[in-house]
């Protein structure tokens, strides 16, 4: 087995061991807490499967997390890593709301496609401030960018309780969004629309862009060594700010589709925390876009599972989040198996050296 | 002009102290990881266990020494624990601080739920809290007594723990070592320093720092715990102290003044203003003096490194003569 095979191998292992030790401390806790375990763990696990509602709602759930982490995986891929993404998605909701509110001369698909296009121009631009004083002036992009998220946040709740928020109704929110800018349904009886296959078609796009373009490739290079990118004659101020710009779009994106189907109105009144959880469907996935359908599928299948659960039994949705937080340890430690690898390693260079 | 005759008044003064106690706890918090070359985005929910954990054991053991203790001791394990996996394990920063905050948000809930039976708020349970003092002299000076005097205990605290943060960084050899850790851990390790100790005390004291200020929401502030109480008071913290430029006084001014932005967003509010512009507006100043600071910086070490090139360039000119 050669070096590169290994840490391959390494890589699968450790994902899913670090899966296995979080379903099982999640196990553990659900037999300590649970007077009736068993029926928790059947509505845990098989709870999403029983019905096309629930499979719908497995769906729904799955699709910004799709968004968000492929949007992780873009803006970290320079080797800076910023918060942006949960900004943007917050304010890529807001804008869409407040598009396709504001914007009266247009109706239909066409009103759709007008409001992601403005949300893609704010939330990209928004999104490049931290890396351009990071690049300027040397300043923490993550202190920045998270400073900056509040920033918008104030923003986007201003321009929410002055000209969207609906005081007539009962249902706080903001005015009903136009029902015939939304997305067709793709389930009937559930809220899976069309959204499902833009966010599949996304991955595809952000594979080929990471992968088979010439900017990906320099995205790329930057982030594994930005002092041999630079040698070799690329820009990289311009590559990281591009990496920005589409990972904060993409993350806007997943906000603003949530505005045309799954809402009836928007009704966020404070960040959303799917910037943060971008970062575990990202991480789960070797920030690898290819990778991205299967993590977010999986956080995506916890988290309606422990939800119907919570309905079903005594045990709290909140135990998905100690799944999660378990396993992002554990993959995210670099010193997990290393010594276990390293010996393997050192006995497969063993075996070569003495075939030689 | 209503607002701002509500603004002048010795109360609004007061009001400052008392929202921007747990913000210096946060801001010291910080400050300390940051000396030691570490970011600690897990104040915030070191902050809401402590301040869960602080309720629980009060209210069932009915101590209040017993409940600051564990309290405490919760914070400090939190600190290495997340030092145990960033130093140790080597994950990143970030992803450590991301999985400690997500679990500890869950659990947070599912403790108070499982001890309480509500998934919100203690108010179930009868809690202890730590009572407010009135300074004996200064509370019959006019003005300066209603503002300073007859605060809670926490919030003298948080004032005295900047003067010892302070004495603590620049006047005692660990304090020396945590710096040194932190700017340079290569070098620290050649003179015979453990940086990995150096580290996790010094998180161990940031989650101490942490703590104090959860506790003081729940058990100060308010004598009862609600989920997500602490509203990114951690988060703030690390703004305050990036804003403090290391400094302990600078973070606690920096928490004042988002302390001061947080008073006149009520007072707004009272006046049914908006509040989200005052809000804000803490932010962008700490983003903008984040920016001059590392400007200015950038710029002197570019000088310092001209002016030596320069320095070379006689030297060598002179040897060639």
């Amino acid at each position: 087995m050669s070096n590169k095979q290994l840490n391959q191998v390494f890589s699968i292992v450790k994902t899913f061991l670090a899966i296995l030790i979080a379903m099982v401390v999640a196990f553990v806790v659900i037999l300590i807490v649970s007077e009736e375990p068993l029926e928790a763990l059947h509505a845990f696990l098989l709870g999403p499967f029983t019905s096309v509602r629930r499979i719908g709602n497995l769906i729904e759930n799955t699709i910004p997390l799709i968004y968000v982490g492929l949007g992780v995986c873009v803006l970290w891929a320079t080797g800076k890593r910023t918060l942006s993404g949960e900004g943007c998605y917050y304010f890529g909701g807001l804008m869409a709301a407040l598009a396709s509110l504001k914007i009266v001369f247009l109706h239909g698909k066409s009103l759709t496609l007008v409001s992601i296009l403005i949300v893609i121009a704010v939330c990209g631009l928004m999104a490049l401030l931290p890396m351009l004083v990071n690049l300027k002036y040397g300043t923490d992009a993550f202190v920045v960018s998270l400073l900056f998220n509040y920033v918008m946040f104030y923003i986007g709740n201003y321009i929410f309780s002055n000209y969207l928020m609906d005081i007539t109704s009962t249902s706080s929110g903001s005015y009903p969004l136009p029902t015939d800018s939304f997305l067709p349904t793709l389930i009937p009886g559930t809220k899976v629309t069309a959204n499902l296959i833009i966010a599949l078609l996304m991955i595809a796009l952000m594979w080929f862009f990471m992968y088979k373009t010439k900017w990906g490739y320099s995205i790329r290079l930057v982030g594994l060594n930005p002092n041999c990118a630079k040698y070799v004659g690329i820009n990289v101020f311009a590559v990281c700010m591009l990496a920005q710009f589409i990972g904060g779009a993409i993350s806007g994106v997943g906000g603003g589709m949530e505005m045309f189907g799954r809402n009836p109105r928007f009704s966020w009144f404070s960040l959303t925390n799917m910037g943060w959880d971008g970062i575990m469907v990202a991480t789960l996935a070797k920030y690898k876009p290819q990778y991205i359908l299967f993590s977010a599928l999986f956080l995506g299948y916890v988290r309606t599972g422990a939800d119907i659960m919570n309905r079903s039994s005594d045990v709290a949705s909140e135990i998905v989040m100690i799944i999660q937080a378990v396993m992002i340890l554990f993959i995210g430690a670099s010193s997990f198996l290393a010594h276990t690898q390293q010996k393997l390693r050192v006995k497969y260079s063993d075996k070569v050296r003495q075939e030689v | 002009m209503g607002i701002l005759e509500n603004i002048f008044t010795a109360s609004f003064l007061y009001t400052v102290i008392r929202v921007s106690t747990p913000l210096i706890f946060a801001s010291l918090s910080s400050l300390v990881a940051r000396k030691a070359g570490v970011t600690n985005i897990t104040i915030d929910s070191t902050m809401l266990m402590s301040a869960l954990i602080g309720v629980l054991v009060s209210a069932f053991t009915g101590s209040l020494w017993l409940a600051l203790l564990c309290g405490m001791l919760v914070g400090v394990v939190m600190g290495i624990f997340m030092g145990y996996f960033h130093i140790m394990m080597n994950t990143n920063m970030i992803l450590t601080g991301v999985a400690i905050n997500t679990f500890t948000n869950g659990a947070v809930v599912m403790i108070l739920y499982a001890f309480t039976g509500d998934k919100g708020s203690s108010s179930m349970i009868k809690s202890l809290g730590v009572p407010g003092v009135e300074i004996p002299i200064l509370k019959n000076i006019p003005v300066l007594g209603e503002i300073l005097s007859g605060h809670n205990i926490f919030t003298y605290v948080a004032f005295l723990l900047v003067i010892a943060v302070w004495f603590l960084m620049y006047r005692t050899p660990l304090g020396l070592r945590i710096r040194a850790v932190g700017e340079n851990s290569s070098a620290a390790r050649s003179v015979g320093e453990n940086p990995t100790k150096v580290k996790l005390i010094a998180l161990g004291l940031s989650g101490f720092f942490a703590s104090l200020g959860g506790m003081y929401l729940s058990m100060g502030n308010m004598q009862v715990f609600i989920v997500g109480m602490t509203s990114s008071r951690g988060f703030i913290g690390v703004a305050a102290d990036a804003m403090g430029q290391g400094n302990p006084v600078g973070a606690m001014l920096a928490s004042l003044l988002f302390g001061c932005a947080n008073a006149v967003g009520n007072v707004l509010q009272i006046n049914s203003f908006s509040t989200d512009m005052v809000m804000a507006i803490p932010y962008v100043v700490s983003i903008i003096g984040i920016i001059i600071y590392s400007a200015r910086e950038k710029q002197r070490k570019e000088s310092r490194v001209k002016r030596a090139i320069a320095e070379a360039e006689r030297n060598a000119g002179a040897v060639a003569r």
